[in-house]
């Protein structure tokens, strides 16, 4: 009698710790925003959360909750997901782990074994998990596309999506939209052919697929010449946004290969450093924009889009902004891809300019050369992938920018091998160090006026950044920084309000989320990921 | 004869010495062996550790100096082949031979030193008698305001370190710049700029205290970019010079350089 009437309250326990993430949720993710159900919040890419219980005046009482200590000296670039209480996340490289969101206790860990060597080109990485339902779904780094059920970690299937021994590796955090799972290739240094999949969530079978380097007979396929575009690149390591209302997939693609010798691919490279606007039932393509024809500098447009709607001229428009890696800042039209506004957010010296169209003009000979050539920005760009902001309320767009900075651009002979990198040579200065140069240009947050493209305040750090960016609707603004520092600032004038040391590189977006009735805000910071919440 | 017919089955057999091995020598080391592998670590290697295997502090290593995991050229061969676990470098996919010829190119870039003529117990006496020391550091001697000595002529060359001394100005390492600050309740603080952050500045004080400001606390502040070092031009003949570089090269005969078993 007793065993039963103890039994009853533990199963309603495991009945709520179970979460059910339905494709509902997410879309409606914004108006219940105690969860963080995907890789950016909500589809929309804004990292803007309606959460008021920290606000401005009380954000200096946040105190640590609790810490969970990694067990990976990997970089940390997972965006932990959160709920109904429970935060799933990756632990470098290719671990998932459930934790307690109110205690960072571990539910459970499922491990993936790697093989001794990997082909990937910047650090074994990964950038986090999709929910959908009662699965959590991740991508590994020798090629595997996983559905983890979300209450063990049981693999309920996994299937071998790419060939890591050609140079393609899953990195992203996946998008679950509508019943199926989105997901690209990272390899853009390895002369890989890059697509975007779309994969049933229940089965695992693919959808469909977007070549983001069209093929004989499929459109684009004519700005590309002879067979570059079998190693063509296009890799899409960042995850997209989607609009449910249009009910388009907005995704950006990365550079095209072989990175630094853009003479073996001449013509525009169609989609590589393009946003792709798809139809999110076929993964047709409805319209595209290219950010940087023909790159030489590396400038993958991997980016979060993000959908702003916001009156123009008295007119509701429908916009998408894009802070871009090339240093220009551009604001488009998202029903129909057209350019409105573009405007540079740093030195740059590769172009004049852009046309009437957002087609950048360049200027001669400031591609890679056989002594290096110094172009501003560097291969990191002006921003890279680190998660922006829009906030509708200041009706602002921020980003974690590399300002002034430069690099030396090399070029030389590409040879492809399978397995090796197809990069067409190197870039020196990949990251300026302030403690180590005269000249290292600095890192800033800065906030645009997408109605002009004009700045209209930075937070300056002295070291560039690598960490995104988090707004609720109190006007805080949430970022961390290379040396481990992670603090708050107002959103509407960049004055800091809070911070905190804790010591390791911040490379992923911090999040917020509810639980029993207290607003967090979690961030990961070298190998571990830290929790805060207000003193009591 | 049976022993020589044995010692060249041996001879052979090295050459396919399993990986466990670590006596293993680096059978292409010719200098089309050194060519070969400069061809393979422009396109794949400069990137992340520079043209000249200078790699970016606290991002690659100096390949001038000690590599913490290539002890060996055995050590940096089979590195090329699996990566190194829990850092950025990744494995490559290189024929055992071209794996031999990185090694042998990367290994070019420990002896940058020029030979030089001089007398290195001279030159102690006048870095001595110069008052270099108060400023430099060798060993347990001397200042820390300056860079410590003692490794100085494994990566800089004969030419490089004699116009730092002919004209420091010409080239001051930001590692190197001072700041000078004003605190709040007006107390004045100079020394080394050791870090510096958004908030935060530490520093090395010209007594060798460790000090760590607040910038919120700090009313100024400014970053010195030229070098303390006065210009030796007018104090130091050229045999001077030559003694002084001959003695920093003996120090630095000292340092462990490619590490062979």
């Amino acid at each position: 009698m007793r065993r039963g009437l103890l039994l009853a309250p533990a199963l309603l326990l495991t009945g709520l710790l179970h979460a059910q993430v339905s494709f509902e949720r997410i879309v409606e993710s914004e108006r219940k925003p105690a969860d963080w159900p995907t890789y950016s919040g909500s589809y929309d890419g804004r990292h803007f959360r309606t959460l008021d219980q920290i606000t401005r005046a009380n954000v200096d009482r946040l105190e640590l909750a609790w810490v969970y200590q990694g067990s990976s000296t990997h970089t940390w670039q997972a965006t932990p997901l959160v709920a109904d209480g429970v935060m799933y996340f990756t632990e470098g490289p290719n671990n998932t782990v459930a934790v307690d969101a109110a205690t960072g206790r571990e539910f459970w860990k499922s491990e993936h074994k790697l093989p001794a060597r990997v082909n990937v080109c910047c650090g074994r990485v990964n950038r986090g998990v999709a929910l959908l339902d009662d699965k959590v779904y991740m991508g590994t780094l020798d090629g595997y596309l996983k559905a983890l059920d979300a209450a063990t970690g049981r693999v309920v299937w996994e299937k071998k999506i790419v060939d890591n021994g050609e140079g393609y590796a899953l990195t992203m955090a996946p998008l679950a939209v509508k019943d199926k799972i989105l997901i690209g290739p990272a390899g853009g240094e390895y002369g890989i052919r890059g697509f975007l999949d779309a994969y049933d969530a229940a089965t695992g079978e693919r959808a469909w697929r977007f070549n983001t380097v069209p093929g004989p007979g499929e459109k684009g396929h004519e700005t590309w010449e002879n067979d570059a575009w079998k190693t063509g690149g296009g890799s899409a390591w960042l995850t997209g946004s989607y609009d449910p209302e249009l009910d388009l997939i907005y995704w950006g693609v990365g550079n095209p290969s072989p990175d630094w010798n853009a003479s073996v691919r001449p013509g525009d490279n169609l989609y590589t450093d393009s946003v792709v606007a798809l139809d999110a039932d076929t993964g047709e393509l409805r319209w595209h924009f290219q950010f940087t024809p023909h790159d030489e500098w590396d400038w993958d447009a991997v980016q979060v889009p993000v959908l702003a709607d916001m009156e123009i001229d008295g007119k509701a428009r429908k916009l998408l902004l894009w802070g871009n890696r090339n240093g220009f800042f551009y604001v488009l039209d998202r029903t129909d891809g057209s350019f409105l506004l573009g405007k540079p957010f740093t030195k740059q010296t590769w172009a004049e300019g852009l046309d009437a169209t957002g087609r950048p003009i360049k200027i001669p000979g400031q591609g890679p050369s056989e002594q290096g050539a110094k172009v501003y920005p560097s291969v990191q760009g002006g921003t890279n992938w680190y998660a922006p902001v829009f906030s509708p309320r200041t009706e602002l767009f921020y980003l974690t920018a590399w300002i002034d900075y430069w690099g030396l651009f090399y070029t030389g002979e590409p040879v492809y091998t399978a397995g090796n990198r197809y990069d067409g040579s190197a870039v020196a200065r990949v990251y300026p160090d302030a403690m180590e140069e005269k000249d290292p240009g600095y890192g800033a947050i800065r906030a645009i006026d997408p109605r002009t493209g004009e700045r209209k305040w930075e937070f300056k750090t002295t070291e560039v950044s690598e960490s995104g960016l988090l707004a609720t609707s109190t006007d805080l603004l949430f970022s961390g920084s290379i040396e481990g520092n992670f603090f708050a600032i107002d959103a509407t004038d960049g004055k800091l309000l809070w911070r905190v040391r804790l010591g390791g590189r911040v490379a992923s977006s911090p999040i917020t989320y509810m639980v029993g009735g207290r607003q967090y805000i979690a961030v990961s910071s070298g190998d571990s990921l830290f929790a805060f919440t207000l003193r009591q | 004869m049976r022993t020589s017919a044995l010692g060249a089955l041996l001879v052979l057999a090295l050459g396919v010495l399993p990986a466990q091995e670590r006596s293993r020598r680096n059978p292409y080391t010719s200098p089309d062996d050194v060519a070969a592998g400069a061809r393979l670590y422009r396109p794949l290697c400069s990137n992340c550790h520079g043209q000249q295997g200078q790699g970016w502090p606290g991002f690659t290593p100096n390949f001038a100096g000690e590599l913490h995991y290539a002890t060996s050229d055995a050590a940096l061969f089979d590195l090329l082949q699996t990566g190194i676990a829990g850092t950025d470098m990744p494995a490559f996919t290189f024929s055992e031979r071209q794996s031999w010829q990185v090694v042998a190119y990367v290994r070019t870039f420990a002896n940058r030193l020029d030979p030089a003529a001089g007398d290195p117990a001279q030159g102690s006496a006048t870095f001595r008698e110069q008052g270099c020391i108060r400023c430099h550091r060798i060993g347990d001697e001397g200042g820390r305001q300056g860079p410590d000595l003692r490794a100085a002529a494994a990566i800089r060359s004969a030419a490089e370190l004699r116009r730092s001394i002919l004209d420091p100005n010409e080239s001051v390492h930001p590692h190197y710049f001072r700041v000078r600050a004003t605190t709040n309740d007006g107390r004045r603080l100079e020394g080394l700029r050791l870090n510096e952050d958004a908030f935060s500045l530490q520093l090395l004080a010209p007594d060798g205290r460790l000090l760590a400001l607040d910038k919120a606390a700090l009313r100024n502040l400014e970053t010195v970019t030229d070098s303390p070092m006065p210009s030796y031009r007018d104090r130091l003949s050229q045999a001077d010079l030559d003694n002084l570089i001959a003695y920093l090269a003996s120090l630095a005969h000292g340092e462990p350089s490619q590490g062979e078993d």
